[in-house]
């Protein structure tokens, strides 16, 4: 069924005083999370590399030890999405229309359904970041995990029991990211907290530990070491409706490692049907979100 | 800093007596030997010519897997892969090994959640164990099983140190379990006068 006149009955006579049901949309923050690239092919793939691990202590008139592991540990695949929406509006409901400035027949806000999709879709990587999926492949584990392998042990980007956003648990995550995180030989690599990410339900929390300048939540004048622990959190933090946890809270990293690859941008046409004069139109888009370094995100997910 | 157990077979770190080359010998896996190998575990020379996973025992080893190419039966071209997944070869799997006779090994210590290999086991004979090789990476899962540290001469491989530096390196411990150890070939074909 086409959008017909019975769709848009009440526009069909002068007198209404508005024609109401679009609203203002809701910024984009997938781009805040997400470093963005282009692709042009239809899986994208990023080999994570071991190189060389600790020198060796080497005795008078010994050998030299000799490291010879370095190579490919990991690949992390990331397949595009196909985005597509069309409707079907009649010629009727295009001619009849009164408040064609209002409902706009060629114009019922496509742009704002694939951008809340976009949304959706790059949160949802966060949102399912406890659960391996095996089309990713990389290490074998979650994004968010406690076990990540590298050469001779793992490493966790995960508390081992999830904790709630507090200053204890905050600066707790900050300050074992620069000590524990390694790469796949198992030197300490720079890392660094530097955003926090949280649902709408956290954002008060999130307020009370970045803005204030003495610590959060005490009578007392120490400083809030959020502010300056590891660098602090200069990228301040990131609020996303699309979050489906209220508890679940994230700290990106100034390693990347989380990725939008844009592989066909949003393109919109229309046309008109020979035989029934409808108007088809229709949104496409296709692209991906997905992950290829779990040292660019420490996550929790607490569950109440 | 107590070690942490994630073996990862036996990697070949130096010498003994002559610089080594690091060079790897080209053997062959039969492509319906449907036992994964991995990068790091010991094989063992068949009857038939092949090389295969070793089992613990007393049986001499060939040496030590790196790798292997083979044409893929599903991809039609040939394939380079850290391990033998156990199939999907067209034709034999032309595999590497590390044979040298005087190769040492780093390996790490398992067989026991209490306790290590030690400096009084230095110049014992030990076995190993298979564990589990990743097929993610490829890296073998193998370890030296501390519980079979002994005199006997058929034992694949024999304690020549431990690894203590640097200090807190991964391994490092060897008061606790799981230290890492330096090994050197016992029983291997190359050392051994008993033929296949």
């Amino acid at each position: 069924m086409a959008v017909n006149l019975a769709s848009i009955r009440d526009l069909l006579l002068p007198g209404l005083r508005g024609v109401v049901g679009k609203y203002d949309q809701i910024p984009s923050r997938w781009d805040k999370v997400f470093e963005r690239g282009n692709s042009n092919m239809a899986v994208e793939r990023t080999a994570s590399m071991r190189y060389l691990g600790l020198a060796q202590l080497k005795t008078e008139g010994g050998q030299t030890a000799f490291d010879n592991n370095a190579g490919e540990r990991f690949v992390y695949n990331q397949e595009h999405l196909e985005i597509a929406l069309g409707y079907a509006i009649t010629r009727k409901a295009i001619d009849d229309n009164l408040y064609k400035t209002q409902f706009q027949p060629s114009n019922l806000g496509l742009q704002q359904s694939f951008a809340q999709t976009k949304e959706i879709y790059a949160f949802n990587v966060l949102n399912t970041a406890t659960t391996y999926n095996a089309s990713v492949g990389g290490d074998g584990k979650a994004l968010c995990a406690t076990d990540h392998p590298i050469d001779g042990t793992t490493v966790a980007n995960r508390p081992a029991v999830d904790v709630d956003l507090s200053e204890a648990t905050l600066l707790n995550a900050m300050t074992t990211i620069p000590t524990t995180f390694k790469d796949n030989a198992g030197l300490k690599v720079f890392a660094r907290a530097r955003k926090l990410v949280v649902p709408n339900a956290l954002e008060p929390v999130a307020i009370r530990l970045t803005k204030s300048e003495l610590r959060p939540g005490t009578g007392d004048n120490d400083v809030n070491a959020i502010l300056a622990t590891s660098g602090g959190l200069p990228d301040g933090y990131v609020v996303s409706e699309f979050m489906t946890s209220n508890y679940a809270w994230f700290l990106l990293t100034n390693i990347p490692g989380l990725l939008y690859l844009n592989r066909v941008p949003f393109e919109m046409d229309m046309e008109t049907d020979f035989t029934t004069d409808n108007l088809l139109v229709k949104g496409y888009e296709r692209y991906s979100f997905g992950y290829y370094d779990w040292r660019s995100i420490w996550g929790s997910f607490p569950t109440q | 800093m107590a070690n942490t157990f994630a073996p990862f077979g036996f990697s070949q770190n130096r010498g003994n007596g002559s610089a080594p080359t690091y060079e790897q010998r080209v053997r062959k896996i039969a492509s319906d030997n449907a036992t994964a190998i991995f990068a790091g575990d010991p094989v063992t020379t068949l009857s038939t010519g092949y090389i295969a996973q070793s089992s613990p025992g007393t049986t001499q080893i060939a040496g030590i897997f790196v790798g292997c190419k083979y044409l893929s039966t599903a991809l039609q071209r040939t394939v380079w892969s850290p391990f033998w997944p156990g199939s999907g070869a067209t034709g034999d799997v032309e595999a590497y090994i590390v044979n040298d006779p005087n190769a040492q090994f780093v390996a790490q210590v398992g067989g026991s959640s209490s306790t290590g290999i030690v400096f009084a086991d230095i110049g014992a004979n030990v076995n190993f164990a298979v564990g589990t090789g990743s097929t993610v990476t490829g890296i073998s899962g193998a370890y030296v099983n501390q519980t079979t540290v002994n005199t006997t001469a058929t034992l694949p491989f024999r304690i020549v140190g431990l690894i203590e530096n640097p200090p807190g390196g991964p391994g490092t411990d060897s008061t606790s379990a799981y230290n890492w150890v330096l090994v050197a070939f016992n029983n291997v074909d190359t050392k051994s006068l008993t033929g296949i």
